[in-house]
């Protein structure tokens, strides 16, 4: 009876049942590992698909709409919303330079680009013919560019909404460095 | 004794392992058809994109009057069909938006396209 005892006890820390335990915490790890990579994944995608949406409709506004009031460029502080036009795709000299003129965050409130950082410059022929906020950094972005005419000439319109992406998902680079 | 204890073991780790990879299997398969919705959504946007960046351009290029060429880069995957007799660019059947003059029928791809307003005549065309 003693020795049966012992074999059972000898039974439990077999060498079985750790190769058990073992593989059944790699499957684990495996299985937790890859479903955290492919939520990664989609976080990415709707988030570009958040910004896309944003940079469409922001830049829509900007070449169509005069904002409001319509005068908003007298007042820049009291604009409830803006647009870059007078007529539409007429790209305005007085509310470029009363957009350019605000504060980085006061122009972020009123284009509603929400915790996206943004970029935007009238080009012609390629060239950046002025620019205001914040150069995009990384290659989390999303640019739209519309026509406009300016001063009779046709010019391009370009917005880039961007975000460090790195920095606001801290927990993933945490585990995947510079992914 | 020892055979059948085993034999135990095996069964139960077997049922644990199937459920794991079955929970797995049910969570990755909601996940791809969310990725399959997000990615239609996304495509919708892009056709939008391409069909308004191509108004704004005929428009502008329109209103700059005569000898104006203007270029730009289109990026859709997709290719968009403007139909001169109708005034419309339409992208895959699946979005279309009004131009504000007749333009010779065409279909453009991505890459540079390039607006000309010449001799009266707005054309379309890839560079």
């Amino acid at each position: 009876m003693p020795n049966r005892i012992a074999n059972n006890r000898g039974q439990i820390f077999s060498t079985d049942l750790i190769f058990a335990v073992s593989v059944f915490l790699l499957l684990l790890a495996f299985v937790w590992y890859s479903w955290d990579d492919l939520n990664y994944e989609m976080d990415r995608k709707m988030e570009l698909s958040e910004m896309k949406q944003r940079a469409l409709d922001i830049s829509d506004a900007l070449a169509m709409a005069s904002g409001s009031p319509d005068n908003w460029a007298l007042d820049p502080e009291g604009a409830n919303s803006i647009g870059l036009v007078t007529l539409p795709r007429q790209l305005s000299d007085e509310k470029w330079s009363a957009l350019a003129g605000m504060d980085y965050k006061d122009q972020k409130g009123l284009l509603g680009v929400g915790r996206f950082d943004f970029w935007l410059a009238v080009k012609s022929g390629g060239a950046v013919l002025n620019s205001t906020g914040l150069e995009p950094a990384g290659d989390f972005r999303v640019g739209i560019e519309r026509a406009v005419i300016r001063n009779g000439e046709a010019q391009m319109l370009s917005l880039v909404l961007w975000e460090d992406y790195k920095s606001s998902f801290m927990t993933y680079d945490y585990y995947r460095g510079n992914k | 004794m020892s055979r059948n204890t085993k034999g135990q073991i095996a069964i139960e780790g077997f049922t644990t392992l199937a459920v794991i990879l079955f929970l797995y299997a049910t969570l990755v398969f909601m996940t791809y058809s969310r990725d399959a919705q997000l990615g239609e959504k996304t495509a919708l946007m892009d056709r939008r994109d391409a069909c308004l960046a191509v108004q704004s351009s005929v428009s502008s290029v329109l209103a700059s009057g005569n000898g104006t060429v203007f270029e730009f880069g289109l990026s859709s995957k997709d290719t968009a069909y403007i139909s001169g007799n109708r005034a419309y660019v339409g992208v895959e059947n699946a979005y279309a938006c009004s131009l504000p003059a007749a333009v010779p029928d065409v279909n453009i791809t991505s890459g540079t396209i390039r607006v000309s307003n010449l001799n009266g005549g707005v054309r379309v065309e890839n560079a």
